[in-house]
């Protein structure tokens, strides 16, 4: 018998169809600011990971930005 | 991370609208969080940060207000799927307060599911026991003692542009 499941993703409704380019922005520091915080306490051997995220995350931003 | 689970699954896909209830002078910093039905859990740290019952009241409709401005935007392309007498997983890339699982938990309950599911990679523990009060099962693959943020656990934090979630949800086929 086929299960009847629903897969629901939790979307923070913050991107949306018609969002300004001031909020993507926004958002894309948000997650700088996040990778920031978690890279001031992490070990060392995930500082390389984190500093590959915050460059990705500050591309984003300038993207959104323009 | 949902739309690879329901493929597995062969389950459907849909997506839960919350909104974070920002800090006053600091939006980002969540002091709670909203669902679509005007459900809003607040974390012990608002009155701290400054937010006052007006504040919150505002904060609040205004939240809401976009919510339900997305919605009416999703739905005439993607009607969201009735999850009442199914089961139902909840996913997201990681819980740090919780908030805004709580929110999205709490709108589903709402509709009455069969058995309602938090799935999610990575949490702290104690947010972990809060949010498995709201659910019937919490599934969570890594519960560090040590936890700052769900970045912290990714190589890749980039958020998933809405442009993805569209296309995701056009793909999406019954089981």
């Amino acid at each position: 018998m086929k299960l009847h499941i629903l897969i629901v993703a939790a979307l923070l409704s913050g991107y949306g169809v018609s969002e300004t380019a001031t909020v993507a922005a926004t958002a894309g520091a948000a997650k700088a600011k996040e990778a920031e915080q978690a890279k001031n306490d992490a070990p060392a051997q995930v500082q390389g990971k984190l500093d590959e995220a915050m460059k990705q995350a500050e591309q984003k931003r300038d993207v959104d930005a323009r | 991370m949902a739309r690879l689970i329901a493929e597995v699954l062969e389950g459907e896909f849909d997506v839960v609208l919350v909104r974070k209830l920002g800090a006053p002078g600091n939006p980002e910093f969540a002091i709670g969080a909203i669902d679509e039905t005007g459900w809003a859990t607040l974390g012990p740290y608002a009155a701290m940060a400054g937010a006052d019952s007006g504040y919150i009241g505002r904060a609040k409709a205004r939240e809401l207000e976009t919510i339900r401005k997305r919605r009416a935007q999703y739905s005439p392309l993607h009607p969201p799927i009735d999850p009442a007498g199914r089961i139902v997983i909840v996913v997201d890339d990681g819980l740090a307060t919780g908030s805004t699982m709580l929110a999205a938990l709490h709108a589903l309950r709402q509709r009455a599911p069969r058995k309602l599911i938090c799935a999610v990679p990575v949490a702290p523990p104690d947010t972990l026991e809060k949010v498995g009060q709201h659910a019937d099962e919490v599934v969570c693959l890594h519960a560090p003692e040590y936890f700052q943020a769900v970045g912290q656990f990714y190589a890749d934090f980039g958020q998933v542009e809405d442009e993805e979630v569209i296309a995701l949800l056009s793909e999406r086929k019954k089981p």
